[in-house]
């Protein structure tokens, strides 16, 4: 079965089936819906079975071990090439990746929507572009999907979102152009250093490329930074801004607030968990000196993330802005994973990069099912809606658990690695996280319990429960929050030999040092 | 016991309470009040016939294998060394023999009082589902054998005491009581993990047997053990209630009696106690912590009674005895008493669960009255309750051959020589002072209850509770009287069934500050024990039942800050509040109203804010006119001969 490029399957799925649907009758929601969910769900298929063949897959002998490669001539003239490969990390991401447009696509089969085949195409398109920024192992090639996804994001929000979405979705593009830009400028400055001139992430790690001479401020002779240690700087920024890590967070509560429950099903599912791939995949490999060099910095920044947006959870009244600082939060967690530099700390992140999007998704349907039900966002105005929603009660209850790292739920596992990975790096760095742990259990149960206890008001008067179908999509998210808590292992089997290889290419000889 | 059978049983004594809690939870608002009667109770009696059967595995077996750990899947595997490598592990001994036997046993008890307690609450299915669910994370908690599962325990224990004292979660401040008790657990839990942290990192392993074999990697009273041992500590003072952590207790009796009865006097505040005897090895290399251990816990100890003393809610008054008399356990297993901390837990919980229920009785038959000013006069129309509390009063008073009495007198005597220098001799002296004051709050509640007249037309009405809420009560009523009898009596070399059996388990390292008193040491303790409560005792019968003299009277005496510092708990609750809610608070509002709007978007609009700008400049420079360009054209003409001639050359 290995001539089957499945890889690129992966992505020619889901953009086949936008082509498709314009062939079918705009009026034709059935087919359409049908389609939709076929491609997102034969894909998720693929990437399950592609889980399940890795173990006894042999990986290449690359710098990067790389499972299902594919490597195509692309543009000859630049030497930029279409290579594909998985690996450990981004396998499971891409798992995460299948599994959040599958949702996606099954929310809006379900509560419908105005133009919905414009909405199912760009929805297809997305998820080819988002495999792609996980399969790609050419920089170019990267690059290209990167931006890509910006394009139907956009034509979403712009059509979908909310009452603030000019401004919003205008912040955002702006802000992740420019990150992009930045990176696009070191990659053009790799591919000039790199020996023979590729795009090629594996032959550009074949032969390092040299650190350079810094730059000297003229007249006060102040040495400043490397051209790679600047290269690195715009990657990381890029990244930064995608996660985001605070100070480049803004876009993002704006953003989610203005954007319909459906598509932030995907859209905080994958995307913000694309810059975190980012800086495992590409920074800690073609910059192994410099992350060792700025990680207490980047760790800082990850600790303010955490800290800052605890804080911003607990003082916000709108549930969507609640959630997405709560967000914040959380990848504040996965960034000081990676900043660890630690096995601990990435496998943590790993895992927690999958916990995030199946919480985060979970919570935004919830949220979305409480504003359809009370016309209302506000935190003021809503309470008691236990006693009138008990199922929904109930998810809302495990995702709550999951989000504040309950442990025994799938947060624990990650952010329990995650903070020994801190720990490692410095106890400080644990500490600090530990408070935002129990900000986390101050802010979410500020959430949930405003929603649910307490005597109902107005607005929550007459609410009746969730539909079956609502429950069916919740019920996966909630089975598999207390699954991933009670055995992480098949996860973590998978990612750790990928992890050693990044681990291993910071500090050398690290990872053999595991002896009981 | 192999390791067959010890996983067969694990596993059944765990599924049981969590497919009681699944079933009621799913299918009892469907299937009635009878099913969530019967699945509710038969699961909790199910595990306890496990629990026997562990118990007659563990006596039997032979010196040396009463342990043994199970592996029931990998919990996760990152490579061993520094990395993470965890399996779900469970153990069997005679110490969570024990604690297995009283939260399945005295469990068993409560949940058929519940049975009664809530036969006309809408939420019985939610109850019984909670309830059960508590019982599995208790076991979760005693039988773990991994830093990690064992912290999966102690959480899910912190959650199942969330959702039941938040039960009547139309009540707000139930609501806020069950979210303040959860913040506070949660600190511990974070506490537990970075020792988790300090652990790993030095022994490589988190499995609790591998980590008591390493212990070479801990120099003795070093700042490492220390630091694992005060955090350990820290975890222990969230769930047990002890100062500074406490807070969160008396605020607990928000929940159904029942909870009360089961979760907040029973079972799960008693879990610090566990784990610092779980840990023992640990504690035993850091004598400093050992010190801070005993020191706080005596110091709650007094702090609790005396803020009992003034307390007007029945719930609450048992709530701070429990803090108290935790207090003490904590101060036992502080000086390496460990046996006696452990002894004490057992028949703590037996009449503590009993002046709980019994109290819940009185709740009920007075409709939900729990100001204990409106009570009064109760014995003779509640016969039964009576007799019960007045057995569990003595026995938490420390009556002679009460069970309270064996226990308590057994911990203070060995207090007596351990401890570096005078500091035995202070805190026995405090501990006789606990005596003192544990028999005065014990007794002014159950004069105040029981006796004299009642104080209400309500009052005069009151009804024997029905059987379900009495039977359990008497059985634990005979209990709180005998069942200290046959297992250890308070002096050397006399009745020592129970030190026998647990023992072992504590025998591989020992205390350095512990030392047991000589026979006559003991003795002496022992009746300046049994003397300090009977004081107690009958000073409370001399102001509350004679008024001879009148409290009030008394009160009037003493300076004006004893009382007020009594009744307002010390004002702990005021301090956290204003020292640490607020200020968050009023930071996380600065953050969304200044820091997010002015410097988080401030930069990034700064950055296109100076651009627009800068563009606007640059227009006004085209003004169309010949003589301007030709000006700016003659300016940096002139700049670049400089830069060229002078600089660049």
């Amino acid at each position: 079965m290995n001539h089957i490029p499945w890889l690129t399957l992966l992505i020619v799925i889901p953009a086949g089936a936008a082509i498709l649907l314009q062939i079918v009758p705009r009026r034709d929601t059935a087919t359409i819906k049908v389609v939709t969910i076929t491609a997102t769900a034969a894909s998720a298929v693929i990437v399950g079975l592609l889980l399940a063949w890795i173990p006894g897959n042999k990986a290449s002998s690359g710098p990067l071990p790389l499972h299902f490669e594919e490597t195509h001539a692309w543009l000859p003239a630049i030497n930029a090439t279409y290579h594909l490969g998985i690996d450990g990390v981004s396998a499971w991401l891409l798992a995460l990746n299948a599994g959040v447009f599958l949702l996606g696509a099954l929310a809006v089969s379900r509560k419908g929507t105005d133009r919905l085949r414009f909405y199912c195409t760009l929805l297809l398109i997305t998820e080819a572009a988002t495999t792609g920024v996980l399969l790609s192992i050419d920089l170019l090639l990267f690059y290209m999907f990167w931006e890509g996804m910006l394009v139907p994001l956009y034509v979403l929000l712009s059509n979908w979102g909310g009452d603030k979405r000019g401004p919003a979705t205008l912040k955002f593009i702006v802000y992740t152009v420019a990150g992009s830009l930045l990176m696009l400028v070191a990659i053009i400055y790799l591919y000039v250093q790199s020996p023979n001139g590729s795009f090629d992430l594996e032959s550009i790690l074949a032969q390092p490329i040299a650190s350079g001479t810094p730059f000297v401020i003229p007249i006060i002779h102040l040495s400043t930074f490397t051209p790679k240690e600047l290269a690195f700087i715009c990657f990381a920024l890029a990244f930064a801004i995608k996660i985001p890590i605070v100070p480049f967070h803004t876009w993002l509560p704006d953003l989610y607030e203005s954007c319909p429950p459906a598509v932030l099903v995907f859209f905080a599912g994958i995307v913000s968990k694309l810059g975190a791939y980012g800086f495992i995949r590409f920074a800690i490999t073609l910059f192994p000196g410099e992350m060792e060099k700025y990680r207490f910095v980047l760790a800082g920044l990850a600790i303010l993330s955490i800290l800052y947006g605890a804080l911003m959870a607990l003082s916000e009244r709108d549930l969507k802005r609640i959630v997405a600082y709560a967000s914040i939060s959380h990848l504040g967690f996965i960034s000081l994973g990676i900043f660890s530099l630690t096995g601990n700390g990435i496998n943590g992140a790993v895992i927690q990069m999958v916990n995030h999007g199946i919480i985060i998704s979970a919570l935004f349907l919830i949220v979305g099912y409480v504003e359809a039900r009370t016309g209302t966002r506000d935190l003021g105005e809503l309470s008691g809606l236990e006693k009138r929603m008990p199922w929904l009660y109930f998810f809302f209850l495990v995702a709550t658990l999951a989000s504040l790292g309950m442990p025994g739920m799938n947060s624990f596992v990650g952010e329990f690695a995650i903070m020994l990975g801190a720990f490692q790096l410095h106890w400080v760095y644990a500490v600090l996280a530990g408070g935002g742990v129990v900000l986390a259990a101050w802010y979410m149960l500020r959430l949930h319990q405003g929603l649910m206890h307490d005597p109902p008001k107005p607005r929550t008067e007459g609410v009746h429960d969730l539909h079956f179908g609502e429950g069916l999509l919740l019920l996966p998210l909630a089975a598999l929050m207390i699954f991933i808590g009670l055995y992480p292992k098949p996860i973590t089997d998978i990612t750790k030999g990928s992890v050693n290889t990044y681990v291993s290419m910071i500090q050398p000889g690290a990872s053999n040092q595991s002896t009981q | 016991m192999n390791v067959g059978t010890a996983s067969t049983l694990v596993v059944l004594v765990l599924l049981f309470p969590l497919l009681g809690s699944a079933l009621n939870g799913f299918l009892g608002p469907v299937l009635g009040r009878r099913f969530v009667n019967i699945a509710g109770t038969v699961s909790i009696f199910a595990a306890f016939v496990v629990a026997c059967f562990v118990l007659v595995n563990v006596i039997g077996a032979p010196v040396g294998h009463a342990f043994i750990t199970v592996r029931l899947w990998d919990w996760i595997d990152l490579g061993g060394g520094t990395n993470l490598s965890v399996g779900m592990d469970f153990t069997l001994d005679a110490l969570s023999a024990l604690m297995l036997m009283v939260i399945t046993g005295v469990g068993f008890l409560i949940h058929v009082y519940s049975v009664g307690y809530m036969e006309h609450d809408a939420g019985f299915a939610r109850f019984f589902s909670y309830m059960n669910f508590f019982i599995f994370s208790m076991l979760t908690l005693v039988l773990a054998a991994d830093l990690v599962i064992l912290i999966i325990g102690w959480a899910l224990v912190a959650l199942s005491s969330y959702l039941l004292i938040g039960f009547w979660h139309d009540r707000p401040t139930a609501v806020a009581a069950a979210r303040k008790a959860f913040i506070t657990q949660v600190i511990g839990d974070v506490a537990l993990v970075i020792a988790a942290f300090l652990i790993v990192l030095n022994t490589h392993t988190l499995s609790l047997p591998n980590i008591f074999a390493r212990t070479a990697a801990f120099p003795q009273g070093g700042a490492l053990i220390t630091g694992i041992c005060v955090l350990l500590a820290i975890g222990a003072f969230a769930k047990s209630a002890q100062f500074p952590l406490h807070t969160w207790l008396p605020d607990a009796m928000e929940g159904p009696t029942p909870v009360s009865a089961l979760i907040h006097a029973a079972t799960m505040v008693t879990a610090g106690v566990y784990l610092i005897a779980r840990f023992h090895v640990l504690f035993n290399l850091s004598p400093v912590a050992e010190g801070l251990v005993a020191c706080i816990g005596m110091g709650t100890a007094v702090m609790a009674g005396i803020i009992a003393l003034s307390q007007i809610d029945i719930k609450r008054v048992i709530a701070y005895s429990t803090m108290s008399q935790i207090g003490l356990m904590i101060y036992a297993v502080g000086i390496g008493a460990y046996t006696a901390g452990m002894f004490h837990f057992l028949t703590h919980a037996v009449f503590k669960a009993l002046l709980f229920m019994a109290a819940g009785n009185v709740i009920h038959a007075l409709h939900d009255e729990q100001d204990i000013r409106l009570m009064g006069g109760l014995s003779a129309r509640m016969k039964w309750t009576h007799l019960a509390f007045g057995a569990g009063s003595l026995a938490l008073g420390g009556f002679f051959l009460f069970s309270g009495w064996f226990s308590k007198e057994d911990l203070l005597g060995f207090g007596t020589l351990s401890g570096p220098g005078p500091a035995p001799w202070i805190l026995y002296a405090v501990g006789a002072g606990v005596n003192i004051l544990t028999g005065l709050y014990a007794f002014r509640l159950y004069f105040t209850v029981f006796q004299g007249e009642p104080q209400t037309a309500r009052g005069f009405g009151v009804k024997e509770a029905g059987n379900a809420m009495l039977i359990p009560v008497v059985i634990l009523g005979v209990l709180a009287v005998v069942i200290a009898w046959p297992l250890e009596f308070p002096l050397p070399n006399t009745i020592h069934l129970f030190s026998d059996f647990l023992g072992p388990v504590f025998a591989g390292s020992q205390s350095p500050i512990f030392h047991a008193p000589g026979f006559g040491l003991a003795l002496l303790a022992l009746v300046i024990g049994t003397v300090t409560s009977l004081v107690g005792i009958g000073l409370a019968m001399r102001l509350w039942y004679e008024h001879r003299p009148d409290p009030q009277v008394v009160l009037a005496r003493l300076p004006r800050v004893l009382p007020l510092l009594s009744y307002n708990k010390f004002y702990f609750d005021e301090i956290y509040d204003r020292g640490l809610v607020r200020p968050v608070k009023a930071v996380a509002r600065t953050a969304r109203r200044v820091v997010e709007p002015e410097v988080m978007d401030g930069w990034v609009n700064g950055i296109g804010e100076l651009l627009r700008g800068f563009s606007i400049d640059m227009r006004s420079v085209q003004t169309g006119l010949i003589r301007d360009y030709a000006s700016i054209f003659t300016v940096f003409a002139l700049v670049l001969v400089v830069v060229w001639v002078f600089i660049a050359r």
